[in-house]
């Protein structure tokens, strides 16, 4: 019987929506803004915040934007929430072309310093996350009443490196491989590239302002997806809370 | 895949071991992204790559040694090819296919390095695995019956539109300072052997065998002589 109410409980609590509580009642896109000002809070809280705001353009999309939260939990550890989303020109789903339609990405970048010298910094980066993008009128038929959607998991693993050229002036590069593995609506090996990453930012004590460029050769499914990708993004950090570690001379690029 | 994971836990463990403050850090590391491209004959062009590597430097920084990955991505080389399709076969009502060629390699990187004054030299080898293959472009990309479009490449190439085969590379680099010792920019030549392999549109595989590659190269890389 115990564990019947319990069992019934944990449902409930899991279907917090039937409470109406103030949450629920916002749309999808109320509540991505109260979890995400929730996260920045509950971060500030404890130290150190970087909040990233982007805008690019990439052989993928005609546009997108990147709003990443990261804490810098010590001197070497960093690890944050990016959200993105895109307006596509050329993505895949189901290793078949998409021209028009949507991106959006969640994922978890963590960045590590692995050495230091007097002027550069190398780091390791990863990221794991989701994809969901689907096709607008799949069918073609002109009417838009249908989506064929995709969601696949992606990744990636490199190394990166910040050198310090003034006070105020960080250039860095790296190398790193991105990948995507659809789950849905097929089970495949998307793609993966070889990932060179440029960029430098302009730094003050709490603000920089960032540029970076990646490309690289790409492969996946068979040959029918990526050969090659670019991409371009333009954006701004803000530090919030106060500066208890070493700042990082690198800003992780945007997948 | 599963090289990178382990070259990467390999890379990690050092650092994790070495590095744990500035003064104990006793291995150097390095960071060369480049753009380069393969000297190509039959016909003449030559193929833009994109790549680098990456990876630990060794014994006072004068032994480089880790990961290279380079490819010659169809969509920024023009160059075509014009092929007749296996079994007599048509695509769209013609009687041969336009295709481009698509190239990567991947492996292992050891390269000595020596110091001439402020210039650095590194002879460089690679042994890995390279995958290359031809492939329809432009709207010959939308099959007829809107198959994927590697099956009807399987199709009318005999299935064998691309190819694998083990690869090798060695040649000479040479670095200069960029006004501080961490950063450099460098060139080299190379010297790219891939016996065996060979496509339908390139039965003899010369499109990559003993070809030359050259490279400009970025390094930003630890200084610890």
């Amino acid at each position: 019987m115990q564990r019947s109410n319990f069992r019934s409980t944990f449902i409930s609590l899991l279907n917090a929506r039937s409470y109406q509580a103030p949450y629920y009642r916002l749309g999808q896109s109320g509540r991505f803004v109260v979890l995400l000002a929730g996260m920045i809070l509950g971060f500030s809280a404890t130290g150190q915040t970087l909040l990233d705001l982007s805008v690019g353009t990439s052989s993928q999309d005609n546009f997108n934007v990147q709003v990443a939260v990261r804490q810098q939990f010590s001197d070497r550890l960093q690890v944050g929430l990016e959200l993105q989303a895109g307006s596509p020109q050329y993505r895949f789903v189901g290793a078949q072309v998409m021209r028009e339609g949507y991106s959006y990405a969640a994922s978890v970048p963590l960045a590590f310093r692995l050495a230091k010298e007097k002027k550069i910094q190398l780091y390791g980066i990863g990221r794991l996350g989701a994809r969901f993008q689907g096709i607008i009128d799949p069918d073609e038929n002109d009417m838009r009443d249908s989506i064929l959607a995709s969601t696949a998991i992606i990744g990636e693993l490199g190394l990166a490196s910040g050198f310090r050229v003034g006070e105020k002036i960080t250039l860095q590069a790296g190398l790193s491989f991105p990948l995507a593995y659809e789950v849905s609506p097929n089970a495949l090996f998307e793609y993966t590239w070889t990932k060179l990453h440029f960029g430098g930012s302009w730094n003050s004590p709490r603000t920089s302002v960032f540029l970076h460029s990646n490309v690289g050769s790409a492969l996946g499914a068979s040959g029918d997806t990526y050969k090659y990708i670019w991409s371009l993004e333009v954006g701004v950090r803000y530090t919030l809370g106060n500066a208890q570690n070493e700042p990082f001379q690198f800003i992780q690029t945007s997948f | 895949m599963k090289n990178i994971l382990t070259l990467f836990f390999v890379i990690g463990l050092y650092f994790h071991t070495y590095a744990q403050s500035e003064s104990g850090f006793k291995i150097g590391w390095f960071i060369n992204p480049e753009v380069g491209g393969i000297l190509h004959t039959n016909p003449n062009h030559f193929g833009t790559t994109l790549g680098g590597a990456l990876g630990v430097k060794l014994f006072k920084e004068r032994l480089k040694i880790g990961w290279q990955m380079y490819g010659r991505p169809g969509p920024i080389n023009p160059q075509e090819f014009v092929v007749t399709p296996s079994d007599g076969q048509t695509y769209k009502g013609q009687s041969t296919i336009t295709i481009r060629a698509d190239q990567g390699a991947a492996g292992l990187f050891i390269a000595p390095v020596f110091n001439i004054q402020k210039i650095k030299v590194e002879i460089p080898i690679a042994v890995g695995q390279m995958g290359a293959g031809f492939y329809l472009t432009g709207e010959d990309r939308d099959t007829p019956d809107g198959a994927r479009v590697s099956v009807w490449e399987d199709r009318l190439m005999d299935s064998r539109d691309a190819g694998f085969s083990t690869w090798f590379e060695f040649g000479a680099r040479v670095f200069v300072p960029l006004k501080h010792d961490n950063i450099g920019l460098g060139a080299g030549v190379h010297y790219t052997l891939v016996p065996n392999w060979e496509t339908y549109a390139d039965p003899s595989g010369e499109l990559y065998n003993n070809r030359i590659r050259v490279a400009m190269i970025l390094a930003f890389e630890s200084n610890k002589p």
